[in-house]
């Protein structure tokens, strides 16, 4: 079985059979060889048992068989991931996670993902108790954080700390990176 | 309101509701833990615990609790005060740490929210694992 496996090196993606891969950092062997294996389990879930005769010959038998829709999933983002795992958590609290606060926190977390993806330490996502979402970084003394409230016509906001310094400034992608680099990324 | 007595309580605790107040790779509480909702007047803590997996001294749905020295939390400029007798939800062990801006309108009362929550985890450990999350 032969799998076309797309790289494009000016872009901070790979594309394999429609899905794309954000892994800007990882070298393409390692995205190779991810992709591969990833295929490699998904070919052997779909496996009929041994007593009836094989169907699948190519790729296109599996999208046949619906079973190609787990490649997007574990090949997203860990922090995607858990940003699900998140709402699917509090779906049945006092104050489940809003539709304005979601789709917020998944565009500002793929998008950080394009530009800092694997240099950033671990990311918390936390409820805020009322619908919305805080994403916190921290190293030593250093703290970022994304505030996303439960509504759109809440103030969203980056803060930054370092030591006794703080400020806060008006959530963005270019805010949020900026912070990240001089607080969390500087040596 | 009276200030808790810190000779008798030296230690005061804060109920978990929401395993990810707390790192357990990083043994760190997050600032989310000490972060006033819309409705909060002040941060409630606990006096005196002796919670056990079947038990909640608080009667929350809580995983757990972290601890915060009294006096070190007074060290921030905050308050660490009894619940009113009067009041209609007294109850004795309870206390609540006040100074944090509440609904934080302006930039700066936004910051100082978020520093005081910044040094409140940080003055925190985690006391108590009631389903041992975070073994």
């Amino acid at each position: 079985m032969s799998l076309d496996i797309y790289i494009n090196n000016q872009l901070p993606g790979v594309f394999v059979v429609g899905s794309p891969l954000t892994e800007s950092s990882a070298s393409e062997s390692t995205v190779s060889q991810r992709v591969r294996a990833s295929v490699n389990r998904l070919l052997n879930s779909a496996k009929p048992s041994t007593n009836e005769p094989s169907a699948i010959k190519s790729l296109a038998d599996l999208q046949v068989g619906q079973h190609l829709s787990p490649v997007g999933s574990f090949l997203e983002p860990l922090v995607i991931i858990d940003l699900r795992a998140l709402r699917e958590e509090e779906q049945n609290s006092e104050m489940p996670i809003t539709d304005d606060a979601f789709p917020r926190a998944l565009e500002t977390l793929n998008l950080l993902h394009l530009f800092l993806a694997d240099t950033l330490p671990r990311t918390h996502l936390v409820p805020d108790g009322e619908g919305g979402i805080r994403i916190e970084w921290s190293r030593d003394d250093r703290n970022v954080r994304a505030v996303i409230p439960a509504r759109a016509d809440q103030r969203a906001y980056v803060y930054q700390r370092t030591g006794r310094d703080s400020k806060i400034e008006p959530l963005s992608t270019t805010a949020l990176v900026e912070a990240l680099r001089s607080v969390i990324l500087a040596q | 309101m009276a200030d808790t007595d810190s000779a008798q309580f030296p230690r005061i605790y804060r109920a978990i509701t929401n395993k990810r107040w707390y790192d357990a790779v990083e043994r760190k509480v997050l600032s989310t833990a000490f972060k006033l909702r819309s409705t909060d007047t002040g941060v409630s803590v606990l006096k005196v615990v002796g919670c056990s997996r079947e038990v909640c001294v608080a009667n929350l749905s809580c995983v757990g609790e972290f601890v915060l020295e009294t006096e070190r939390v007074r060290g921030l400029g905050l308050n660490v005060v009894d619940d009113e007798p009067e009041a209609l939800d007294f109850t004795e062990n309870h206390a609540e740490i006040n100074g944090i801006p509440i609904n934080p309108a302006t930039e700066e009362e936004i910051r100082r929210a978020e520093h005081l929550a910044d040094d409140l985890a940080n003055l925190s450990s985690l006391h108590f694992d009631r389903f041992l999350n975070y073994q």
